[in-house]
């Protein structure tokens, strides 16, 4: 999965992954100092397929996915790697063919749909305009198919609502219409940035469950970007975890949250309250802020922050590959993972 | 709390260190060109009572909009109540005012949900350290200073944080900042305004911990505020859930986690995304319909009734049911006429909104 | 953490957050927070963390921003060496102002050409004209800066009332300083000057009237905006009085856009106080030097002598020029998000 040495050109398998990124860096270049915010990511999705990417602020998990929709800005941004959508490199191509390509098969919803959408524009001609600028068709039946569109994804009247300017929509309302939008014209591909993030949990609920329906209905790829490892819990098929940019664990839903390996995926998992387990047992933080991190380069990025951390994490470059008791579809970049747990 | 278990409610009163007896906070909506006119209210908190015992932790969970925050802040009368009474330790907050008022506010602080802005980004940590003491407990400022650098080792910071600013921080440290300055005038009471939820998910237990652990230290009562059920179940001793400016449903953490009662708790429990696929591919969702109405203009009858999928063709939409006690469950309040019924399984929810599990083949 | 943001990101993506903060800046502090024992190898990879014992203010910060910014330096260059000009205007002018010595030179329709001992000419009253720009520049920075102090003064009087009371004070306050708004400033101006007769102190009142609102305006909303944060709240919370709230957590946290717009408004006065010379508003004694009136006095020979009109143009341009650089890179400083 995220070994994505492609297995050259011409042997093409039935599982050929839509989209694979290999070995993508993102440095952001200041006056004096560089930050690399995304340090050799590779992982591919296939078609289909719900990839969920999980990391906190600042481990590049966002970042990745604008450099690859090439919404990140041209100055002082250097992207390398490289990013093949259906075998073209997306990266390499031109801005046109980019922007012919996002929204019609590569869409993307974000976290805050009020600053997504324009705000005096009313929702149905935005919706309109996105089936109008790809595919060829008459205004009337891009509004026509709107109203199917904003129905599916959930909005009740939407004859009337089709009317309504951005504003006049509650968050999950506006977060319904974006995800109208960035299925107008039935991607191959859907990314989501934190979709639900801003909503409150039984809207969240309501859009998590829209998106599950819709891209299997559909059969779109996704990737779903977020903080909230239950997000992931109850809609991924594969997961990877990020942190300072790069990726420290991936593995398919149920092994990674049935054996999570790395340290940080299993110190996360023992840090958070759950709904669902005996009260009265005290949390086990992860010491430290995200800010306490040294550069991949010269050691496990997470070991300022690791209870288990000796001098052997003190390398460079810690490679991320299957362990001896893992399966091979489930890497770890860590010195000292975690126990393989029963029951 | 006058119905049903009186015996129950005057072995407690005693304990009660916060009384909260039908607050209201209305909010004017006005109008107009010239000549401000008053065309409506927004019922922000709308007839609010609970107790909360001394050194315990009660948690209010609600979504936004939900009044959960406004609530807070009337307690504290950092916002005017439109009606009823704040009863703090025997005395009577809410009819308080200027420099008794000023004075009272020692024994009750406030944690704000973003310590970035609830820190004034211009000042030291020093002077925002020592600035509640000079103006409560005036004493010579290099006592100010040790006690300021004490609480901060408390709360885990070197006292080297003292000489810093606030953006010089991160978040998890800015919050501890922010603990930190609530607890130093010694309050009795302290209201936590979603504490941890603008912190990265790998701080929030630090946070916790945090106030746990002062909690047990200064025998410290909580109010926790919070959207998040698993962080509020986690530390709070006894939980209300609030929609709409009312408390519809409270109980004992452990009873209302096992047995919710109102629609709204049900579905609220249901939304919550648990990080365990097994456990999310086998439960069952219910859903809601629609958005939260306007506060302005609530709904009638039960102000859950829009969007329940309990819903009832009788009583929901005409008759505002009461916050009582059930039967069988001591101290477990909740404002559903079917309550009963749901608890005995006889009103299941809409088809449509309930979402089976996903293993079903 | 929000000093060095990479300006051209959207706001919601994460790496503004974290990631580009160049070091983790007090390692000591988080050690101690997470109470861990880190292995020496792990200390010494990560090490050469000094950790600065000072904090920075955001005052300081926005100074350091300032002084790296080079269109700052350039505005602050330009603006001292005028004020420098201005100051040592009496060692600096190769002659005494406001002389006619050289009138029996000038005729009707010429002027005697550069010289060395006039290296810009004489102006039409027979005054050399490098010393009377060099004393101009003493009127048009002493207008200005004083005019713009007295509508600072006036108008953070009038916002700070406003802001600090709220109710019927800012009502009344606003309403006050709406009628002064709609007044045109120029007529204010010339009414100001007509009452008070032709002098410079006239133009000084005028231009500090047609100020005051601007900076009313803006201290009373930043105030009403910084009223509403949390730590105002939290400040209420912990039980301070209403005047230390008000005195030392809204007002300084206030001031940013209203020092910033002094700076953008020197340029404008020493504009309109060349404009306000022109209409014949200032000084009376016409040989009396100032960059406005020496345009007006100009407009005569401007086909036969055009650098008469140049030199005074150009002056007044470079130092509204220099006052803008630094309000401009004031305003940076002080916000940099708004950095685009």
């Amino acid at each position: 999965m995220t070994q994505t040495q492609a297995q050259g050109g011409t042997a093409v398998t039935e599982r050929e992954p839509l989209l694979e990124i290999d070995n993508l860096s993102v440095t952001f270049k200041h006056r004096r100092s560089q930050t690399r915010a995304v340090d050799g990511v590779s992982y591919s999705v296939d078609p289909g397929e719900i990839v969920g990417v999980v990391g906190e602020s600042g481990s590049g998990k966002s970042v990745t996915v604008l450099a690859l929709m090439g919404l990140l800005p041209a100055r002082g941004v250097e992207v390398t790697g490289q990013v093949r959508y259906k075998g073209q490199d997306l990266l390499s191509m031109g801005d046109r063919a980019m922007a012919k390509l996002r929204g019609s098969e590569i869409a993307m919803v974000f976290q805050d749909p009020i600053s997504s959408l324009n705000p005096v524009v009313p929702i149905g001609v935005q919706v309109a305009e996105v089936l109008l600028t790809h595919t060829k068709t008459t205004k009337k039946a891009a509004m026509a198919e709107s109203v199917d569109l904003l129905r599916r994804c959930g909005i009740p009247d939407p004859e009337r609502r089709l009317k309504e300017y951005p504003h006049q929509l509650s968050g999950g309302m506006r977060q319904r219409a974006l995800i109208a939008m960035a299925l107008a014209c039935k991607p191959k591909l859907l990314i989501c940035d934190e979709p639900t993030t801003a909503l409150d949990v039984t809207i969240q609920a309501q859009v998590l469950e829209l998106l599950k329906e819709l891209v299997t209905d559909s059969g779109t790829a996704m990737i779903m970007i977020t903080h909230d490892l239950g997000v992931v819990a109850g809609l991924c098929d594969h997961v990877n975890v990020m942190y300072s940019g790069r990726i420290v664990e991936s593995a398919p839903r149920q092994e990674l949250f049935a054996h999570p390996r790395h340290r940080y995926t299993h110190g996360l998992l023992a840090s958070i309250p759950r709904l669902d387990l005996p009260r009265g047992e005290p949390l086990q933080p992860i010491p430290g802020t995200p800010r306490d991190t040294i550069t991949w380069s010269k050691a496990c990025a997470f070991a300022p922050r690791c209870r288990h951390a000796t001098d052997e994490c003190v390398r460079p470059d810690i490679p991320l590959e299957p362990l001896p008791d893992s399966p091979p579809d489930h890497p770890v970049r860590c010195v000292h993972p975690a126990e393989v747990t029963h029951g | 709390m006058a119905d049903g278990s009186e015996g129950l409610d005057k072995l407690d009163q005693r304990d009660d260190l916060l009384v909260v007896d039908d607050l209201k906070v209305h909010f004017p909506i006005k109008k107009g060109l010239v000549v401000d006119r008053t065309v409506g209210h927004v019922k922000a908190v709308d007839g609010v009572s609970l107790r909360v015992r001394r050194g315990s932790t009660y948690g209010l969970v609600g979504e936004s909009g939900c009044g959960k925050s406004t609530f807070g802040r009337a307690v504290l009368r950092l916002e005017e109540p439109t009606g009823g009474t704040v009863t703090l330790d025997g005395v009577d907050v809410s009819a308080l005012s200027g420099e008794k008022l000023r004075q009272a506010r020692r024994r009750m602080q406030m944690v704000f949900q973003d310590p970035l802005a609830s820190l004034d980004p211009r000042q030291s940590v020093q002077s925002l350290m020592i600035e509640p003491l000079r103006v409560h407990d005036p004493r010579p400022q290099a006592e100010l200073i040790k006690r300021a650098a004490d609480m901060l080792e408390l709360v885990g910071m070197p006292r080297s944080a003292l000489a810093k600013y606030p953006h010089e921080f991160s978040g998890g440290q800015r919050q501890r900042i922010g603990i930190a300055r609530a607890m130093i005038l010694n309050p009795d009471l302290v209201i936590a305004d979603e504490p941890v939820s603008a912190l990265d998910v790998s701080v929030q237990a630090q946070v916790i911990n945090l106030l746990e652990r002062l909690q047990k230290e200064f025998g410290l009562t909580y109010v926790v505020i919070a959207h998040d059920l698993a962080v509020v179940r986690h530390i709070s001793d006894r939980v209300g859930v609030m929609y709409l400016g009312r408390l519809v449903e409270e109980a004992d953490a452990d009873e209302l986690y096992q047995t919710p009662l109102h629609p709204y708790t049900i579905a609220l429990m249901s939304a919550i995304p648990i990080p365990d696929p097994e456990v999310e591919d086998r439960r069952e969702r219910i859903l809601l319909r629609g958005d939260l109405p306007s506060p302005a203009n609530p709904p009638s009858g039960c102000r859950f009734h829009t969007r329940c999928p309990y819903r009832q063709p009788t009583l929901c939409d005409t008759e505002v049911p009461e916050l009582r006690v059930i039967e069988g469950h001591p101290g477990h309040r909740v404002s559903c006429h079917w309550a009963e019924s749901i608890l005995a399984g006889r009103v299941e929810p809409a088809d449509s909104l309930v979402v089976e599990a996903a293993v079903a083949e | 953490m929000t000093d060095d943001r990479n300006p051209n990101l959207p706001d919601d993506t994460d790496i503004t957050d974290d990631t580009d903060v160049p070091e983790a800046p007090d390692l000591a502090v988080a050690t101690s927070v997470g109470m861990l024992e880190r292995p020496p190898l792990l200390e010494e990879a990560m090490g050469g963390d000094e950790i600065d014992e000072e904090g920075t203010s955001l005052w300081k910060g926005a100074l350091q921003r300032l002084v790296r910014n080079p269109s700052a330096i350039i505005g602050a260059v330009i603006v001292a060496l005028f004020v420098l000009i201005a100051v040592f205007a009496p060692v600096l002018a190769p002659y005494e102002p406001a002389g006619s010595q050289w009138i029996d030179q000038i005729t009707p329709y010429s002027l005697p050409p550069f010289s060395p001992e006039h290296p810009l000419g004489l102006d039409p009253f027979g005054s050399d004209l490098l010393t009377q720009l060099i004393f101009g520049a003493r009127q048009s920075l002493i207008i200005g800066v004083v005019s713009t102090l007295l509508g600072l003064i006036g108008g953070a009087i009038l916002g700070g009332l406003a802001g600090a009371f709220g109710g019927w004070v800012d009502v009344t306050v606003m309403r006050l300083v709406d009628i002064l708004l709609s007044i045109p400033s120029l007529l204010l101006a010339v009414s100001v000057a007509a009452v008070m007769g032709r002098q410079p102190l006239a133009i000084m009142v005028a231009i500090a009237t047609a100020q005051v609102p601007i900076f009313a305006r803006l201290l009373r909303g930043s105030m009403m905006a910084e009223t509403r944060k949390d730590y105002v709240l939290a400040s209420w919370s912990l039980g301070l009085r209403r005047r230390t709230i008000t005195m030392s957590h809204v007002l300084p946290n206030s001031l940013g856009p209203v020092l910033v717009q002094a700076t953008l408004t020197l340029a404008t006065a020493i504009i309109e106080v060349a404009a306000l010379s022109y209409l014949g508003l200032g000084e009376a004694d016409p040989a009396v030097a100032e960059w406005g009136r020496m345009l007006v006095k100009a407009q005569d020979r401007l086909q036969s002598a055009p650098w008469l009109t140049f030199f005074p143009g150009l002056c007044i341009a470079v130092t509204a020029l220099g006052f803008t650089l630094l309000g401009e890179s004031l305003r940076e400083a002080l916000d940099p998000k708004s950095r685009r």
